[in-house]
């Protein structure tokens, strides 16, 4: 049987003179959820669209389910889902009419008892017969999620999910999404809530619209941060402290600001480090709460990577 | 292959997001009443009630006699304030108060008697020639019939019988609109024109609409191609366009009393080729454009600007220069008005007597929405 479900292989797409995804090559599993991880402007969307049959890529050899985007597009169409970013629903209908009409678009077989699984399990039957305009943000994604996957799609695309969303219906969302994958849908997402991310099985980084890296969490996180994370809890003035610690004199390969919390990467000792930074402390009268030892989150690497682009 | 199902699936959407935008309702139910009430009293080619003035320097029983002539017609008003006046008289005509003075000369009846020949002078505002050209003709008539009555009393005089002085005397019989009345054939012109902008007004927003909410994207992303999304999207505006043409011709029926000579599905074939050519526009405006409002612009300039002056609604083709009669061959409000004039005011017009009209329109509806469902494919999102 097939590992992948989708191939991309050097993918170019250029709107104009501008290179919106430039020679990207992944393949994706089946079952798995990968997300796409960069910052705006990147080339996600792009990217999911060439894959979703909207936009014709310039150049490179793209393959879903083993049909040939150029050729067997139509044929694609039937087996994907997918859900854009701004949760598209026809505003005048209803939640049942919305989720019925694609259902009637998909040739979804035993239609109104699909609808009802899907309803329920999405947990959105209270507003059934309510007009999607008057939504809240949280329930309109739910919608525009049960819109996309009426037809059980061996595919889904997810671009960026979440946006809006409060975080207790993310979480909802999430364990649905992970339910689907392990049912065995295919699952692409893209997203720039780092903490979502954890949630992938694998991520792509990214950026400029080329492909940094792709893999799992853990191998990219070793791959782009190398040594030790020390976080430094500053106290009200932390702006003001953080400019005058960013100054300290040992080598710190990254010194980045997260709330009021410093993020500094560096590869000595990690009691040395502490000890220095101490001392620094003392010296420059900073005021921290408390200084500790944490694990590189996604969140480091994509500071990291916006400021090499920088 | 067509996939029914989906095309249903549309068809249904669309119906029930026009029942309830109402938007669409306004433009559907009210526009087309308000605009045949509007135009059908506004657009009027009858010209009636001219003001004119008067100088008799002859002031005699004949030149009484000529001038009464003139206003028991019906069709003129003199301007009494200026009687005899004629620096008041060249005044009102400045300033559009009146628009001929009759100037009867001294000599008028001094000559007539002597049977010589006598002038009249006609001093016309040239500056709304239309008028102007109607005016003179209707004072040329009544002044050629007086210029008659004349003769035959002279030659009564002489002795001679006037039944047996040689004369031609016209028969004029007018058909398919005796009274001459415009309502006549500028109602069933109406019709083309409200029926071209309604339709490709609401075909217009379809899919802009959807590009701007971004559920566009989402059907794009869908098996749907791009011919059963015009037939879905299509068959409910063709519908209710069939109503439209009902609707509006029973208004002009019964409120401006026009007659209804030919038959109804006469009437029902033509319209349905009429409003899918109106839909097809409607719907490359909205393929083509980025935002609603720009959908509505190009609608508005593509559609009801030559539908009004290329289709022979309110000037005649056959006196426009050649390079705009060909222009008009595309304007499909062009055959839909000739049809509609024919089917009411004609009796016995059949679908097959006006096949020329079915030929083009149904050539215009495939063109524009082939041209629409390429644009369609190509374009994506």
């Amino acid at each position: 049987m097939e590992k992948y479900s989708i191939k991309v292989q050097n993918l170019t797409k250029k709107f104009g003179t501008f290179t919106a995804v430039d020679d990207i090559s992944f393949n994706v599993k089946k079952g798995e959820i990968l997300g796409f991880l960069g910052p705006n402007g990147a080339g996600k969307t792009t990217t999911i669209k060439v894959l979703c049959g909207l936009l014709v890529p310039t150049k490179g050899e793209v393959s879903v389910e083993n049909y040939d985007i150029k050729k067997d597009v139509e044929k694609i169409k039937t087996i994907i889902g997918y859900m854009s970013q701004k949760f598209s629903l026809y505003t005048d209908l209803t939640v049942y009419e919305n989720i019925k009409f694609y259902a009637g678009i998909y040739g979804v077989d035993r239609e109104e008892a699909k609808i009802k699984e899907i309803i329920e399990m999405l947990d959105i039957e209270e507003y059934k017969n309510t007009i999607t305009a008057e939504l809240p943000a949280g329930i309109r994604q739910r919608v525009a999620l049960a819109t996309a996957f009426i037809h059980s799609p061996k595919i889904l695309f997810l671009d960026e999910p979440t946006a809006g969303v409060d975080p207790v219906l993310r979480r909802k969302f999430w364990a649905i999404i992970k339910k689907w994958a392990q049912q065995g849908t295919t699952i692409l997402v893209t997203t720039h809530y780092m903490d979502e991310a954890e949630n992938c099985n694998r991520i792509a980084l990214i950026n400029q619209g080329k492909l940094v890296d792709i893999g799992e969490i853990d191998e990219i996180k070793e791959k782009f941060i190398k040594g030790n994370i020390l976080c430094v809890e500053l106290s009200e003035n932390y702006v003001k402290e953080f400019n005058v610690l960013k100054k300290i004199e040992m080598p710190v390969k990254d010194i980045s600001l997260h709330g009021s919390i410093v993020h500094i990467i560096q590869d000595i000792d990690i009691e040395e480090a502490k000890k220095k930074i101490k001392d620094y402390c003392k010296t420059k009268e900073i005021k921290y709460k408390n200084i500790f030892e944490d694990k590189p989150s996604l969140e480091d690497i994509f500071i990291n990577l916006i400021r090499k682009r920088n | 292959m067509l996939n029914f199902q989906r095309i249903y699936a549309l068809f249904k959407k669309e119906f029930v997001e026009i029942v309830r935008d109402k938007r669409s309702l306004v433009i559907v139910f009210i526009m087309p009443i308000v605009m045949i009430l509007i135009y059908g009293y506004a657009v009027t080619f009858d010209i009636k009630n001219i003001d004119i003035g008067i100088i008799d320097r002859d002031n005699s029983s004949l030149s009484r006699g000529y001038i009464n002539k003139i206003v028991s017609s019906g069709y003129f008003i003199p301007y009494k304030d200026a009687y005899n006046n004629m620096d008041e008289n060249i005044k009102a005509l400045r300033r559009e108060r009146i628009k001929v003075i009759v100037v009867i000369p001294s000599d008028f009846s001094f000559n007539l008697k002597k049977g010589k020949d006598a002038k009249i002078q006609y001093i016309v505002d040239g500056s709304i020639a239309n008028t102007a050209v109607i005016g003179v003709g209707y004072l040329q008539v009544l002044t050629a019939n007086f210029a008659n009555n004349i003769k035959m009393d002279f030659v009564k005089n002489k002795g001679i019988n006037p039944k047996k002085f040689p004369y031609i005397s016209p028969e004029i019989r007018v058909w398919y609109n005796q009274e001459l009345k415009s309502a006549n054939f500028v109602v069933p012109g109406l019709i083309a024109i409200i029926m071209m902008l309604v339709a490709a007004l609401l075909t217009s927003l379809t899919i802009v609409r959807e590009r701007e909410n971004g559920t566009y994207e989402e059907i794009m992303s869908t098996p749907v191609t791009s011919t059963e999304l015009i037939i879905g999207k299509l068959t409910p505006y063709i519908i209710i366009g069939l109503i439209d043409v009902l609707l509006v011709t029973l208004f002009g029926i019964l409120w401006f009393h026009v007659p209804f000579r030919g038959n109804i599905i006469t009437l029902l074939f033509f319209s349905f080729l009429f409003i899918l050519c109106a839909l097809g526009m409607g719907m490359l405006m909205s393929s083509i454009a980025k935002k609603q409002e720009e959908a509505i612009m190009m609608t508005f300039f593509s559609t009801l600007l030559p539908s009004i002056l290329l289709s022979g609604f309110a000037f005649p083709l056959e006196s426009m220069p050649k390079a705009i009669q060909v222009f008009s061959y595309f304007v499909p409000a062009r055959y839909f008005l000739n049809v509609l004039r024919s089917i009411f005011l004609k009796q016995d017009v059949t679908i097959l007597m006006l096949y020329k009209e079915a030929l083009f329109l149904m050539a215009v509806s495939i063109f524009f929405l082939v041209l629409a469902a390429r644009v369609i494919k190509k374009r994506k999102i």
